[in-house]
């Protein structure tokens, strides 16, 4: 069978035959099974690419989409930043209307820290980016912990602001990682000044990422 | 954000410096521009700086969205004309198996009837299969592939094809009728060398049950069989 006519198929379940040709391709798909199975079969490869592309992107961790948002809106920081007042007066706006807006974040495009946790994010992201915010948490924790010393504690100020002044640790935070049947778990133990050791898990799910 | 609220209302609220909408626009979307980006070049951190790089441009160019087509019709235009760039400038083109201008090839340009049982769905939870169609994905030539998710993924027309490819309307249904046909053979060859997790999924019976079980659960022949059948058509 000339190729031809299987184009014409493929132009009619494409929706795509010109009018004229219409009624001779559908006489043919009425007397010649072969001609509907032809045309059955690119509906199944079309369900076939569509089904495997769209399974494709489950392949992909929410955590990395998340990570590829960050860098969006880093990207529009970066741009807004550098048209000046109207859109930080946006930004202001956006961030007084709702507190948990995504670009309540730390804004990392405004100097060389933010810059740094941008690429930790980027490269390094599942593990350290895990610890480094467990760390982060885990100051303030120490600090506010119950029976915290008051002279290190939290003092409310006259305007309601809350002074929170850090604990100074004797050594860096120790950061260990470790193999477990799900995955991979970070434990992180700080020592203060008063030599008290605190040990945080990392769950996988907050470490697992697909690069 | 309410998932009643439409892309218009989010386009124009994004527009306002609303980040919490183009998120959400972000969040309604970005999989499947994944999708059909990961479908044009058939790698993963390409299809995500690309998808990166459309979300980008579609906030920096928020002010020209017209609203005459719906937002995403506009953010896979972005899309695929950030994929096309890409595979341009990185091109790991493959010499296109055959000439595109020639359509009457004959019989063995025929395109193949169905092939993969009355379940593809079912039949892509197999991960042999899935990797099979990957790699028959990855074999075509990026013109091939390209019209081929353009067309299956997105529904896209020949016109807009044609436009989106810079070539003829007849140039894109050549690629789509080759590609098409260059997809089923390798799906073929899929049947003709099954494993026997394979056979299994496609017929529910294992391959070393006796021949006249093999599937009679549901009328379906053997992949085998099937196999020989559509090349016998």
């Amino acid at each position: 069978m000339p190729a031809r006519d299987d184009i014409e198929l493929m132009q009619h379940a494409d929706g795509e035959l010109p009018v004229g040709q219409r009624a001779s391709v559908e006489a043919r798909l009425e007397r010649e099974p072969d001609a509907r199975a032809k045309v059955e079969a690119l509906g199944e490869l079309r369900d076939v690419v569509r089904t495997r592309l769209e399974l494709a992107a489950d392949d992909v961790s929410d955590h990395r989409f998340d990570l590829l948002w960050r860098t969006v809106a880093r990207e529009i920081d970066s741009r807004d930043a550098a048209r000046g007042g109207a859109s930080s007066g946006a930004r202001a706006r956006q961030r007084g209307r709702d507190s948990t807006a995504p670009f309540d974040d730390p804004e990392p495009s405004a100097g060389w820290w933010g810059r740094f946790t941008g690429w930790l994010d980027r490269y390094r992201g599942h593990v350290i980016t895990g610890a480094v915010s467990a760390g982060a948490v885990a100051a303030p924790s120490l600090i506010l912990r119950p029976g915290a010393p008051p002279d290190r504690g939290v003092r409310a100020l006259g305007g309601g602001a809350i002074d929170v002044r850090p604990a100074a640790m004797r050594t860096a935070p120790e950061i260990e990682s470790l193999d477990t049947p799900g995955g991979e778990g970070t434990v992180i133990n700080l020592v203060d000044e008063d030599g008290h050791t605190a040990v945080i898990w990392v769950t996988p799910d907050d470490t697992v990422e697909g690069i | 954000m309410e998932t009643h609220v439409d892309d218009r209302e989010l386009v124009l609220a994004a527009r306002r410096g609303d980040r919490d909408a183009f998120r959400a626009l972000f969040d309604r979307y970005h999989r499947r521009a994944y999708s059909l980006a990961f479908g044009l070049l058939r790698h993963e951190e390409d299809a995500l700086d690309v998808v990166q790089d459309a979300f980008i441009k579609a906030h920096k160019y928020l002010d020209k969205f017209e609203g005459n087509s719906s937002f995403y019709t506009w953010l896979y235009r972005i899309v695929m004309n950030l994929a096309i760039d890409h595979l341009r400038k990185h091109r790991r083109q493959k010499p296109v198996e055959m000439d595109e201008t020639k359509l009457d090839d004959g019989a063995d340009g025929a395109l193949l009837p169905r092939i993969l049982g009355g379940n593809p769905g079912r039949a892509l939870m197999d991960k042999e299969i899935r990797a099979r169609i990957d790699q028959a994905l990855g074999e075509l030539s990026d013109n091939h592939r390209a019209v081929l998710v353009m067309r299956e993924l997105e529904g896209m027309s020949y016109e807009e094809m044609a436009q989106a490819m810079d070539c003829s309307k007849g140039t894109i249904m050549s690629r789509l009728f080759h590609a098409r046909r260059n997809m089923q053979k390798r799906l073929l060859d899929l049947l003709d060398h099954p494993s026997p997790e394979l056979v299994e999924e496609l017929t529910g019976q294992r391959p070393d049950a006796p021949s006249d079980a093999a599937g009679a659960g549901d009328g379906e022949p053997p992949a085998k069989e099937r196999a020989a059948a559509a090349r016998s058509r």
